[in-house]
């Protein structure tokens, strides 16, 4: 697997680059801007890319319209976002580019070389992987009226895990349940939130998202 | 200012000027009956016509000092007088001699004789200048017997160069004169209108808008200042604590020795993030200000200074906290400069109060006898602490680094970094600050 890399702190991209081979990832490139990943950037030269927000010159949201361009030049080409805090309308316009093979993380994450590096790989397949910050803060934004606050605590805690991306299984291992048990959870939840049962990982990220922006 | 927004601001000029000469005829109208009504005002007839008269003044009157204050922003602090009603012929005496329709009358006369020659120039100059530029190059097209005059007869080439460059001068002219005469024009039109105090009044509450204003900037600016140091200072450096033990732990899985120089990096970088905490706190409020004032505090951190260091603070009055710590920093950031890149055999520190046009500043001038050649680079602060054995191929932030940061701390708070560093040196470092908050 190619990956390229924007990170304009050194020291995160080094570590990034480091970090990344020794996980057995390929790095085709790092740039310490978004414009010149973009420059370099070339259909087919790699298989997904890992980008900081905020990057030189506006110190604003350079790598995230990188990454919508990079998805607009290959269609769901695979972004892993990564930024120092977390803003819920950088997580929907990633998704308003297309569901497959988009991950928003905060940077901190790096910190758990397993949990990060599988969450790398699900959006290199084409999954989608929201940080639980993103989930927090939409939750905590809904009203008390929501069907969202009808869900039992072990619900929202699967939602939380459906909306990482993870899935039946690795939920299971997650809370120590049985999958079947999982499975349940999940299906009170959309029964809950009116939404379709569905089996597709990311649709269920999907699905989750559109339904808490609305 | 870039073209564009001069050229935005021009059509504001232009448009306030032919609304001003769209006015003129009223004017002229209510001049020249005034003029003719005089000399029968003890007649019967002056009941009749002077408030009606003095109505219409009102009304324009009162029309342009809008105009004239939306086009400057200005507050009219009081009410306007309005006529309405009848009168009787006491209160007509009364109404005639009063500052207000003394005022109305000289505004009157101002209009009657500048609106539409400001309004014809507003519009002459522009127009005709383009369009001598544009029409000059078909003189040929005209027929010998008839040929174009623009202010020259154009018969040759040579004489439509000289129409297009007079169409220049037209141009460059209505450019420089257009926010002139229309400064002027709504300045003229408020101050006649408005009574001397509340003149005075006016000026002085646009002024602390506008203090208030820019002091609002500089906080903000602080804000974001302190947010971006912190998030890509201090928290990055976290982000990468917790990815070097992160690799660590990975590492010992397989071989536990292998894990050894990520701890070691983790703890560099750890290291770097207090050090980057403990400048962002510092750089927000210098506790050492609160204790000694900033006399005081320049007097510690000249002490501190490497290089022999004189300070001189006859003329420092005390400034706003923030106006204070602004200079603080700028002071400990040009010391920390110098110190590092002008090899220099002293330096010379000056603070004080100085009182600029409209308010005092507070201003830092650091000299030294070094090097000089120093520039200020377009980078950011947190650049100059991203080194590390990692780091392969980064700039470890040179003097332009520090300097940086010293404008943008000037510019945050409204003032100027003014450097002459030549080759060779000596350097001159001068920063204002406005005090006005």
């Amino acid at each position: 697997m190619r990956l390229l890399i924007a990170e304009d702190d050194a020291l995160l991209r080094a570590g990034m680059q480091l970090l990344l081979q020794s996980e057995g990832f390929e790095v085709a490139g790092a740039w310490d801007n978004a414009d010149d990943l973009l420059a370099a950037f070339e259909p087919g030269s790699a298989d997904g890319a890992v980008l900081d927000v905020r990057m030189p010159p506006t110190f604003t949201n350079e790598g995230l319209k990188a990454a919508l361009e990079l998805r607009a030049q290959v269609p769901d080409f695979p972004v892993l976002v990564l930024s120092a805090y977390v803003e819920d309308r950088y997580a929907g316009r990633l998704l308003g580019s297309g569901a497959q093979g988009v991950g928003y993380l905060l940077k901190e994450r790096v910190g758990n070389v397993g949990e990060f590096v599988d969450g790398l790989r699900r959006v290199l397949d084409g999954g989608t992987v929201m940080d639980p910050e993103v989930i927090a803060q939409l939750f905590s934004r809904r009203s008390t009226e929501d069907p969202i606050r009808s869900l039992t605590p072990r619900e929202f805690e699967v939602l939380g895990l459906v909306a990482e991306g993870l899935g039946n299984t690795a939920i299971a291992q997650a809370i120590t349940v049985s999958e079947t048990a999982v499975s349940k959870h999940i299906g009170n939840i959309f029964a809950k939130l009116g939404l379709a049962p569905s089996d597709s990982g990311h649709r269920r990220v999907l699905a989750t998202l559109a339904y808490l922006r609305s | 200012m870039t073209i564009r927004a001069g050229l935005e601001s021009r059509l504001r000029d232009a448009r306030f000027l032919l609304r001003e000469a769209g006015h003129w005829p009223a004017s002229l109208g209510v001049l020249v009956a005034g003029i003719v009504l005089l000399p029968f005002l003890p007649l019967g007839v002056g009941l009749y016509a002077v408030p009606r008269l003095l109505g219409t003044l009102n009304r324009l009157a009162a029309g342009a000092q809008g105009r004239a204050a939306a086009f400057t922003s200005a507050v009219i602090p009081f009410d306007r007088r309005r006529l309405s009603g009848r009168h009787s012929f006491g209160e007509l005496a009364a109404l005639v001699s009063a500052p207000e329709t003394k005022r109305d009358a000289a505004w009157l006369g101002f209009h009657s004789a500048f609106a539409l020659l400001a309004g014809v120039l507003a519009l002459a100059l522009p127009v005709g200048g383009v369009l001598y530029i544009l029409v000059a190059p078909f003189w040929p097209l005209f027929p010998a017997d008839a040929p174009l005059e623009l202010t020259l007869t154009v018969r040759s080439w040579t004489d439509a160069v000289l129409t297009m460059l007079l169409g220049l001068v037209y141009v460059a002219a209505g450019w420089l004169l257009l926010p002139w005469m229309a400064r002027r024009v709504g300045s003229a039109t408020l101050a006649i209108l408005s009574p001397r105090r509340y003149a005075d009044l006016a000026r002085r509450i646009s002024e602390l808008s506008a203090a208030r204003a820019s002091a609002l900037a500089a906080h903000a600016a602080e804000l974001r200042r302190i947010e971006r140091e912190l998030h890509d200072g201090a928290q990055n450096r976290l982000v990468g604590v917790v990815m070097m033990l992160g690799l660590a732990q990975r590492a010992a899985e397989t071989d536990p020795a292998a894990a050894v120089p990520f701890l070691g990096r983790a703890q560099d970088a750890a290291s770097e993030a207090l050090a980057g905490l403990r400048a962002a706190v510092h750089d927000i409020y210098p506790p050492v200000l609160d204790e000694l004032g900033l006399g005081g505090a320049a007097s510690a951190l000249t002490s501190r200074s490497s290089i022999p260091c004189s300070l001189n603070v006859t003329g420092l009055q005390r400034a706003p906290a923030a106006v204070e710590s602004a200079a603080y920093f700028v002071l400990a950031e040009a010391l920390t400069n110098a110190a590092k890149h002008s090899n220099a055999s002293r330096i010379d520190v000056v603070l004080r109060t100085e009182a600029a046009a409209r308010e005092e500043i507070l201003v830092v001038q650091v000299d030294d006898d070094g090097d000089g050649g120093a520039r200020v680079a377009d980078a950011r602060v947190g650049d100059a602490r991203a080194g590390d054995d990692l780091a392969a191929g980064s700039d470890r932030g040179g003097s332009g680094t520090g300097l940086a940061g010293i404008a943008r701390r000037a510019a945050a708070f409204g003032g100027k970094l003014i450097l002459t560093s030549p080759p060779g040196g000596p350097t001159h470092l001068r920063v204002e600050l406005p005090c006005a908050f």
